[in-house]
């Protein structure tokens, strides 16, 4: 499948979840950091995170790519998310609402947006030096 | 109980389209940064495009969306939204993919975004208990 179109139908679910299902606080049908935050402190029992998973297996096992693999580097991976995590709770969305709240047209998203286009482009040359210099 | 059954659905759907197309959010500007490959920034952008049609139909159709937060602390919040998105997308990058993109791969099997979700969970509980220090110690 074409990530696009992908993409287009996600938008609509996660849209239509915000404005006809979880309508408060505005813009939260869907979040992958927020919804499994409020899960795990019980604040809203919003099982998105455990969904993303069934899900995903499914495709997978439909594709034939279902690989468990052991982790290589799992104390770094297990930071990576701790700090994702927190950076999502601190711009109020992880990448997938925080370009939602962007098309409802809320500007700190949209600066939030922007901060993300900055972390992406650091990332990306950190792993360009790495790569030069024949690092994991 | 609406709410667990909506989202657990939404969350198989979303989790099923994007192993099936691969997509990722931070993927896509690192793909293109990285090769000039366009595919996933595609998706990123399609997704974009598509929700910023699909609010005002929802709202046309009876949609109910909260009203935003208001603009208190909006210097605070500009910084805190910048830094976070920063942060976000430099974490992103370097485990290899968005949040969202680690749930497909750790649905897949992958053993280190199983790692990398152990730590989503215990930043998630380490944010709440942090915060509640602060709101306490401000009192």
């Amino acid at each position: 499948m074409k990530p696009w179109v992908a993409a287009m139908g996600i938008a609509v679910l996660a849209v239509a979840a915000s404005s006809f299902v979880i309508t408060s606080p505005p813009v939260y049908g869907f979040c992958v950091a927020c919804h499994t935050r409020d899960l795990l402190t019980g604040t809203a029992p919003l099982l998105t995170g455990v969904g993303l998973l069934i899900g995903a297996y499914l495709g997978a096992r439909q594709g034939g790519e279902v690989r468990p693999r052991r982790p290589e580097r799992p104390v770094a991976h297990f930071w990576l998310g701790f700090l994702a995590m927190v950076a999502s709770l601190v711009a109020l969305g992880c990448t997938v609402r925080l370009l939602l709240r962007a098309a409802y047209g809320d500007s700190a998203a949209v600066l939030a947006v922007g901060g993300l286009a900055a972390g992406i482009a650091l990332g990306t040359w950190i792993l360009q030096r790495r790569a030069r210099r024949g690092l994991p | 109980m609406t709410e667990a059954v909506a989202s657990l659905g939404i969350g198989i759907a979303v989790g099923y389209l994007s192993q099936r197309s691969r997509l990722c959010f931070v993927g896509g500007f690192r793909d293109w940064l990285l090769f000039r490959e366009t595919s996933l920034l595609t998706g990123v952008l399609a997704f974009a495009l598509t929700a910023w049609v699909a609010w005002p139909l929802a709202a046309l159709l009876g949609g109910v969306v909260g009203p935003l937060p208001g603009v208190a602390f909006a210097s605070l919040s500009a910084g805190l939204a910048v830094g976070g998105g920063l942060l976000l997308g430099l974490a992103s990058v370097l485990a290899n993919g968005c949040p969202l993109r680690q749930h497909v791969l750790a649905g897949q099997g992958r053993g280190d975004s199983w790692a990398y979700l152990a730590g989503f969970a215990a930043g998630a509980l380490a944010f709440r208990y942090l915060m509640l220090l602060v709101v306490i110690w401000g009192l």
